[in-house]
């Protein structure tokens, strides 16, 4: 249905800051990121707890709450300023352009209204003109999308009466009723046990072949990542750390957070003496970060120069680039080797990632 | 539903039989008699009065007797308030204009505190839920006598030349209007309290967050999703409060000189009026039970997930 706007970017974000100004002082919970993301795209947002995974995504949708405050950058939806919309507009953009799913589906539902209810809600909250009968038709067809059966006596049943998979169901079945661009899914997986998390993951890349949407999948857990995602951006104390097609960061990770993260990873093939490697240290106090790098105090690489500058995104291949002076010092030694052969070097400011350790 | 119902009924029974027991042993234990006053009467004619109206029996005479009594409906005679006017039939002209303020009060406690609790929860932190805290701390705080009293001042003729409400009750509408004021003032400050924490609470639930997401506009976000689980603690409170100021307020009724029920509760402990003091307890006894039971049939309404006959068990 999204065809004739399939040109252009659905999602553009450029350079975002986002602050909680809490009594201790700001916290910046983003801080300067970028990325953006195509009709028919799935994007992973991974990173530990506290990374600002979360709080990057509720800014998209306006739902930052006070003391957070977008304090920089820009995010355009569709052609569109998102940050520049006002309160009403906002209210329209959300659950119609831009849904969310979130991460318990236990205490998403309201508990005091029935299924029915709150789906029926959803829809008219943006189709004021929609009858009761129309909308109760849609509410049900949806929910036979998201493969719950026996829909009529469903509609009538309150969230309590139903289990975790079906209400996480039913939340996307609320999310995409109204047929949104862009679907937020906020570790849409986290809360449920394994096999329910593989059908839910199942739906979801199902239905968003059928729909054609963009989704951004918040989560911390990789796996999920390879499952469903096209790209994944990996985020660390509120800096996106590294970009890039699933398979690069797979296969070629350029970060040294990033190969942290897939160590601890447990996978299939490994072999049963094989230990998971938990990355040292402790995450970042995001009130008073590190200068430089904020991974270099756990970074088993770290240089000189990590604990002092914040370094440059390089580009590692197509659409894949990292933050990190490891790789800026590769690809000037690479430089250097290819000046040797007589080509010109490039962004002589990063020659300090010379004097490392 | 109806097992459970009667169930609560057969408890309430018994509860009430308990109340009765033990105001009857404790009003019999207080010293005093209902035949003392300036003039002291005579050791003979006490002798006389006591063995009238039974009162020179033994205390569980007495009680087996109310008893049988009060089950052919028959709760005695006031033995000095009024003299000789039947208990039932004092309760039965007086309760309606209490419960006619109490009613009124109530209500506009209700309509004004519940709202003023979510004005103060959605402001939380701001002026507003600064201000709502002071009025409602001192709504709480300051004795029923001295808002009847604030409000006659301001309002009836404490201030030169300005006198819109009369200070005496005489059934016309502008006399309903400061007892309803005074007596509504202390539940409405208390609901507010009660909407203000509970509905902090639901704000901050999973599901205020789905809906905003949902793009719902704030009103219904606050008065349909919070608002409804806000209300358990909110009705929790109600339903006992609702006995109590439908039955009147003491103080309220003396400052108005209201001719409500409200008084006796207080006045026949004073002056030892046996039956009016058992048919008064009674009375506010049972429509606390009665109340009590609605709230928890409420709470289905309310909430879903309550299951009354597994609660009951």
């Amino acid at each position: 249905m999204e065809e004739k706007q399939k040109t252009g970017k659905l999602l553009e974000v450029k350079d975002l800051h986002v602050s909680f100004f809490t009594p201790a002082g700001e916290v910046k919970a983003v801080g300067g990121i970028s990325y953006d993301l195509d009709y028919d795209e799935v994007m992973g947002i991974v990173g530990e707890s506290g990374s600002g995974k979360s709080v990057e995504a509720y800014s998209i949708i306006g739902l930052l709450q006070s003391p957070g405050k977008v304090i920089g950058g820009s995010i355009t939806l569709e052609g569109e300023d998102v940050l520049a919309k006002s309160k009403e507009e906002m209210i329209d953009l959300r659950g119609n352009k831009v849904a969310m799913i979130f991460q318990n589906p236990m205490t998403c539902l309201n508990p005091v209204y029935t299924i029915g209810n709150q789906l029926i809600e959803a829809l008219k909250a943006h189709d004021k003109k929609v009858s009761k009968e129309e909308a109760a038709k849609r509410a049900m067809e949806m929910l036979e999308l998201v493969g719950i059966n026996n829909v009529e006596k469903r509609m009538k049943q309150y969230p309590h009466e139903l289990s975790g998979g079906m209400r996480q169901r039913v939340m996307i079945a609320m999310g995409l009723i109204c047929h949104p661009q862009l679907l937020i899914a906020d570790e849409p997986t986290t809360a449920l046990d394994v096999t329910i998390q593989a059908q839910i993951l199942e739906l979801m890349k199902d239905l968003q072949k059928k729909t054609h949407m963009g989704i951004i999948f918040i989560t911390h857990n990789l796996g999920v990542v390879a499952e469903i995602c096209d790209k994944v951006s990996v985020m660390y104390a509120g800096k996106m750390v590294e970009q890039g097609p699933v398979d690069d960061i797979f296969y070629k990770p350029g970060h040294p957070y990033t190969m942290g993260l897939l160590r601890s990873m447990p996978r299939v093939d490994a072999e049963s003496y094989e230990r998971l490697i938990p990355i040292e240290g402790t995450p970042v106090d995001m009130l008073n970060p590190p200068e430089g790098c904020p991974f270099a105090p756990r970074c088993e690489y770290a240089m000189k120069i990590c604990l002092q500058k914040m370094p440059p995104y390089v580009e590692l291949g197509e659409g894949h680039r990292a933050a990190c002076w490891l790789r800026v010092q590769e690809q000037l030694e690479k430089e250097k080797a290819g000046q040797a052969d007589g080509k010109p070097a490039a962004e002589t400011e990063n020659k300090e990632a010379g004097d490392h350790e | 539903m109806a097992k459970y119902i009667l169930k609560r009924v057969l408890m309430a029974v018994i509860t009430l039989f308990i109340v009765i027991c033990l105001t009857f042993f404790l009003m019999n234990a207080v010293p005093g008699s209902p035949w003392l006053s300036e003039k002291t009467p005579t050791q003979a004619t006490i002798d006389a009065l006591n063995e009238k109206y039974g009162l020179d029996q033994p205390v569980i005479v007495q009680l087996g007797k109310y008893l049988g009594n009060m089950l052919q409906g028959d709760f005695g005679d006031s033995i000095k308030m009024q003299k000789d006017r039947p208990v039932l039939d004092i309760i039965t002209t007086m309760f309606p204009i209490s419960a006619k303020i109490g009613i009124i009060a109530i209500v506009w406690a209700i309509l004004v505190g519940v709202p003023l609790g979510c004005l103060a929860a959605y402001k939380r932190g701001t002026w507003v839920d600064s201000l709502l805290r002071v009025i409602c701390t001192l709504g709480i705080s300051m004795p029923g006598f001295v808002v009847a009293t604030i409000l006659l001042y301001l309002l009836a003729g404490g201030i030169e030349g300005f006198k819109i409400f009369p200070t005496i009750f005489d059934g016309t509408w502008q006399s309903y209007v400061l007892p309803c004021a005074a007596l509504g003032f202390y539940p409405m400050c208390y609901l507010s309290r009660q909407t203000r924490t509970a509905m902090l609470d639901s704000i901050n639930q999973e599901y205020i967050k789905t809906a905003r997401a949902k793009g719902l506009r704030n009103r219904k976000i606050i008065f349909k999703h919070a608002l409804r689980n806000a209300l358990i603690p909110v009705i929790t409170y109600l339903g006992p409060q609702i006995a109590f100021t439908l039955c009147g307020g003491f103080v309220v009724e003396t400052v108005f000189s209201i001719p409500g029920l409200g008084r006796y509760f207080v006045s026949s402990i004073q002056n030892r009026d046996y039956p009016i003091i058992m048919g008064t307890t009674i009375f506010l006894a049972a429509f606390i039970i009665v109340m009590n039971l609605v709230v928890d049939l409420l709470y289905k309404l309310v909430d879903p997930r309550i299951n009354l006959s597994k609660g009951g068990n």
